[in-house]
């Protein structure tokens, strides 16, 4: 199996004023191609930091992220921009949607070439069949991050990313979520989902914990 | 789905707000254009009816000339006139005298002329009067007038006026002259040859007179009307400077509210320069849209201006496109766009320098 992700000793350190907070120490974390993992562990452990690092919103202070086969820290600010619309989707705890786009215009957002047809076949696939026009506030919580996951799938990427899909939905809405998720990993896809929600957890293949900014496996 | 498609849509998302920072670009468009329309438009007029109704130099007193309220020497007199008559130089002469006097103790303004298409007037040539003798005495076409002691005939009324409260009587010149003991304002006439030379002949040749040719009085309206509307943009541009500045304001609170889905839009795998792009686009579509209504709003006041005092000036068929050649619409069109673009560039900057991470977390 091929390491889609590979990162080697990743530091993130912050400054605020004097202090300085090492929200990542020295990580290091391998993930092959097809897995489902789940990142879990205490608030404040560096879940996200890591999970940004993952999808290049962030580089890492000091260390190397290999994202399909393609060491980041030396591409341009540009071709980050690029690999990550073509490989990498990403789906918020908060959605994130576009509120004066339609479900339909919000997963077509991120394509490079504009595909309605295919952009409908995605909400299909989510379950969202017929509710192509609405927009972000006429739709439920759980439907509203079904089209975030839509919209993850636009380009076809290698790599979904997903910090607490569930944590604004509640037990039905969030099983939905993680089903939809085992779904698209069955299908080869592989994803990494950082939660507090030991349920949510459970779908993943395997689960690492994560604490003062080191990783157990 | 274009991000840049993204801009008209946030542009209606905010539809009041939208519109009241076009409303600074539409305020500023429209004084612009209005003023330098109505400059423009004057400014063609009378070249045209320079070129149509002058012949190639005039001729007046080296004084200046006579005009309204000037006293006896400023014009030419009658030994002046037959030796300008008598240059071989000139032909096609014509004369034009212009004088004050009085119609039952009101003042009028007499002018005598020869050419009757500079007169916008109803019925027939020889003895027209002005709108304000006929409301005050009850003329009509047919009625009887006395000047200076000499009987007419009025033939005709016009809406034309003196615009300073005196009575305006225009006469076929050759009934002008004699009530003007023979004195003659100007003399406009052809020339053989360049008129440039016929007007240094006729400097030199007959003393006291001043001589000015069609480009003479060309350069005169261009001076004239360049130094005005040169005033007038300038005050006009401070509109939309203001409009443009609230530009810069609305684009920089655009730019914050919208600060997550910056993040978002980057976080998608859009680059810097296309989030740049999208809020310059914004801006300048801003300006297009708000210039664009700026420029329908001064063109209708213009053709209401036209309709209202047009008579009055004599420029009743004086056309729009006189007054919005190609090249006003397409500077004020396209500078207020270029300068709203520029007003968006450092919202743009700042919103395409937005750290992902941090624009995600903001609430
Ligand atoms: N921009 C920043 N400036 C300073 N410190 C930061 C910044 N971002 C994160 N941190 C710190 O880095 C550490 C890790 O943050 P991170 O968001 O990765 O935690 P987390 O595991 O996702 O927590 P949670 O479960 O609450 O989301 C925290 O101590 C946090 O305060
Ligand atoms: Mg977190």
């Amino acid at each position: 199996m091929t390491d889609i992700l590979d990162i080697k000793g990743a530091w993130k350190t912050y400054k605020m004023g004097a202090e300085e907070i090492n929200a990542l120490q020295g990580v290091n974390f391998k993930v092959e191609e097809g897995s489902f993992l789940a990142v879990m562990g205490p608030s404040g452990s560096g879940k996200s930091t890591l999970l940004h690092l993952a999808g290049i919103l962030d580089l890492p202070t000091k260390g190397e992220i290999t994202l399909g086969g393609k060491k980041v820290n030396e591409l341009s600010g540009k071709e980050q921009a690029h690999l990550r619309r073509s490989q990498i989707g990403f789906v918020f705890q908060r959605f994130n949607l576009l509120s004066q786009l339609t479900a339909l215009e919000n997963v077509m957002l991120p394509m490079m070439k504009p595909d309605k047809k295919k952009g409908k076949e995605i909400l299909d696939r989510v379950g969202l069949e017929g509710k192509y026009h609405r927009l972000p506030t006429q739709l439920s919580g759980g439907e509203e991050q079904r089209v975030a996951i839509a919209r993850s799938l636009a380009n076809d990427p290698i790599l979904i990313l997903a910090d607490e899909p569930t944590g604004e939905l509640d037990t039905k809405n969030s099983r939905m979520i993680m089903d939809l998720l085992t779904e698209l990993n069955k299908e080869g896809m592989t994803i990494i989902i950082v939660t507090h929600d030991p349920m949510a957890a459970e779908y993943a293949q395997k689960t690492v914990q994560m604490s003062d900014g080191t990783i157990y496996e | 789905m274009s991000i840049y498609k993204l801009s008209f849509k946030n542009l209606k998302r905010r539809k009041l707000r939208s519109a009241l920072t076009m409303l600074g670009i539409i305020i500023g468009v429209a004084t612009l254009v209005l003023l330098i329309g109505a400059g423009t438009g004057m400014q063609s007029y009378m070249k045209e009816q320079t070129e149509t109704m002058m012949g190639d130099i005039s001729i007046y007193n080296s004084s200046g000339g006579a005009f309204m309220g000037s006293s006896g020497d400023a014009y030419l007199n009658n030994d002046t006139v037959s030796k300008i008559k008598n240059m071989s130089q000139l032909y096609d002469i014509k004369e034009e005298t212009q004088f004050t006097s009085e119609m039952n103790r009101t003042p009028i303004y007499v002018l005598g002329i020869n050419n009757w298409d500079q007169v916008k007037f109803n019925g027939t040539p020889g003895v027209v009067v002005d709108q304000s003798l006929v409301d005050t005495f009850g003329y009509k076409i047919g009625s009887k007038i006395t000047i200076k002691d000499k009987d007419f005939t009025v033939t005709g009324i016009t809406k034309e006026t003196t615009g300073m409260g005196m009575g305006l009587v225009f006469l076929d010149v050759e009934k002008a002259i004699p009530l003007n003991d023979n004195k003659v304002t100007s003399i406009s006439a052809s020339a053989r040859g360049d008129p440039e030379t016929a007007k240094k002949d006729v400097e030199s040749q007959v003393p006291g007179t001043m001589a000015m040719t069609q480009s003479d009085f060309t350069k005169q309206i261009d001076d004239m009307m360049n130094g005005i509307m040169l005033f007038i943009g300038a005050i006009a541009s401070i509109g939309l400077l203001v409009g443009v500045i609230s530009i810069v304001n609305i684009m920089l609170v655009n730019v914050t509210e919208r600060t997550r889905e910056i993040g978002v839009l980057k976080a998608i795998g859009f680059t810097n320069q296309e989030v740049l792009g999208s809020i310059l686009m914004e801006a300048g579509l801003l300006g297009f849209m708000g210039s664009l209504v700026g420029l329908v709003m001064a063109a209708i006041l213009l053709q209401l201006g036209i309709i209202l005092f047009g008579p009055q000036l004599g420029m009743e068929d004086v056309s729009l496109a006189y007054m919005l050649p190609a090249w006003l619409v397409l500077v004020v069109v396209g500078g207020a766009t270029l300068l709203s673009v520029l007003a968006g560039l450092y919202p743009a900057w700042r919103a395409s320098r937005l750290n992902v991470v941090e624009a995600l977390r903001y609430d």
